[in-house]
């Protein structure tokens, strides 16, 4: 259970305060697979690193678990939109950190790192270094990385973004599916409203900076989905509609304070 | 161009200098061949590689775990960097004689001055490659759970070995300079007294010879450093471009 409380996230840039987070309140329930998506700088990687402690708001409170997030949020596995792999691991031996260092046994750790490399498609590469690797494949070893460990909640910033339309899909269908086996909670940040709609139980739209929840909306369609079939919906097309009628205005009066 | 190098001298030695001042290649060759049979050569080679090796390690461990700690403590790092910094202004060879008075006359003041000179180097090179180390990372290893020792095992030790490695061939060159300079001013054996004694009897081939022997002493150490070096840092591209990938 993870729980927002009145945030307001001020974002420092050369001197210079800018309010991010504007009074954001929000709970997600145990095994909720929410979505959140937003015009580009609306705060949504910003709420995120909130979850997972690594940044603090100026006001309001982060709850996980029924305690106040102070400090690093080791109950969560994040999935940053910048990949963070350890440059001089191989990729076995990245996917494979979360177990070292919870002191996991060798041959238990390689044996679960090849689970995770076969299942992200990586198999055949497990003994690369990451600047060997592709920038979609970079990403499935990040990915790999924050599953093998199974950690209760999965935070994903972006995720899926910089790879090719089949291989997202595929992953997509993984998620959903390790989702299902194991019911984690996960908070799943996107720029893509389908792909928002396909996977979460719950579509959260966010507004431009300073970022609030603008809208919220279930997404009821039954439990196992099939990913490739599941857009050609009407139901599908009728939600699509209404939450992207929301996220527009936000997209180009963003973009025109922006400017 | 090696060739027509030790051509010239061979053939200048003795026509268009005096080789009392020059020596020449054979002359040199000659001493080397007669140093070798007596086994002083190679003792003498020894007593100053194993002077290096251990001034090496010493200095080596206290300018990593220093570099690493002042690196990534900014509380550390402001209390203690000036006092390092201004140890570093001093001329190092300076403090030689010094450091005979403390320690005697035996090997331990040429091991302190080598010592001093690669902690500094690495000291400088590591605290620079970790105060500016990628904080993403860090924060990725303790999300998972790691702790502190975790993370500077898992991720500030690699990611500071570059600049180890970088700062140790810095250190190479000039912890030989530092060693031939202590072995200058007092002792009785090494290649450095080699070269003094030499030139207090204004034999030119034997200063020759040791220079020599104290280059290839140098290439040595430098090429196990370098050999080191690509083991070590495999993973990155620019290195494992080369072939050992």
């Amino acid at each position: 259970m993870i729980e927002l409380r009145g945030i307001y996230h001020v974002f420092t840039r050369s001197e210079r305060a800018v309010l991010t987070l504007n009074d954001v309140s929000l709970r997600i329930g145990e095994s909720d697979f929410v979505a959140i998506v937003g015009p580009s700088g609306c705060g949504k990687s910003t709420l995120l690193n909130l979850v997972a402690g690594l940044l603090k708001p100026i006001r309001g409170e982060v709850i996980y678990a029924g305690q106040p997030v102070r400090s690093i949020n080791t109950g969560v596995g994040y999935m940053t939109q910048k990949d963070t792999l350890l440059p001089w691991r191989t990729v076995e031996a990245n996917i494979a950190l979360p177990l070292e260092v919870q002191g996991v046994p060798r041959d238990e750790r390689r044996e679960k790192a090849r689970q995770m490399s076969d299942l992200v498609q990586l198999r055949g590469f497990e003994n690369a270094y990451p600047h060997e690797l592709s920038g979609g494949m970079r990403k499935r070893v990040a990915l790999a990385r924050s599953w093998v460990y199974d950690p209760e909640t999965l935070l994903m910033d972006e995720p899926f973004g910089a790879l090719d339309a089949q291989t997202r899909l595929v992953l997509q269908d993984e998620l959903l599916k390790l989702w299902s086996r194991r019911r984690k909670t996960v908070v799943f940040v996107t720029h893509d409203l389908g792909e928002a709609i396909s996977l979460a139980t719950r579509v959260l739209v966010m507004s431009r900076r300073p970022g609030r929840i603008k809208l919220e909306r279930a997404v009821t369609f039954a439990h196992p989905r099939d990913i490739f079939k599941i857009r050609f919906t009407s139901e599908f097309a009728q939600l699509h509609e209404e939450l992207w009628t929301n996220l527009r205005e936000e997209v180009l009066t963003g973009d025109g304070r922006d400017a | 161009m090696a060739v027509a190098f030790f051509g010239l001298w061979e053939y200048a030695s003795g026509r268009w200098m005096d080789a009392f001042w020059l020596s020449s290649p054979s002359a040199i060759l000659g001493r080397a061949v007669a140093w070798i049979a007596d086994g002083s050569l190679l003792t003498n080679t020894l007593i100053t590689l194993y002077v290096l090796v251990i001034g090496i390690a010493a200095g080596l461990a206290p300018g990593v775990l220093l570099g690493m700690a002042l690196g990534s403590s900014r509380f550390l790092n402001r209390l203690l960097a000036p006092f390092f910094v201004f140890f570093y202004c001093i001329p190092l060879i300076a403090l030689a004689p010094l450091l005979i008075l403390w320690f005697g006359i035996g090997l331990t003041p040429k091991i302190v001055i080598v010592a001093v000179i690669v902690f500094f180097l690495v000291f400088f090179n590591v605290h620079a490659g970790v105060s500016n180390h990628d904080q993403d990372l860090t924060d990725s290893v303790r999300i998972v759970g790691a702790s502190r020792r975790q993370v500077a095992s898992k991720v500030v030790f690699p990611a500071a070995l570059p600049w180890i490695m970088a700062g140790l061939r810095i250190a190479v060159p000039y912890s030989i300079v530092g060693a031939v300079v202590g072995e200058m001013i007092v002792s009785s054996e090494g290649l450095g007294y080699v070269v003094k004694k030499s030139a207090s009897v204004l034999d030119s081939t034997g200063v020759f010879t040791a220079i020599i022997a104290l280059t290839a002493l140098s290439i040595a150490l430098d090429t196990t450093a370098q050999y080191a070096e690509r083991r070590l840092l495999r993973w990155r591209p620019s290195i494992s471009d080369g072939g050992s990938g």
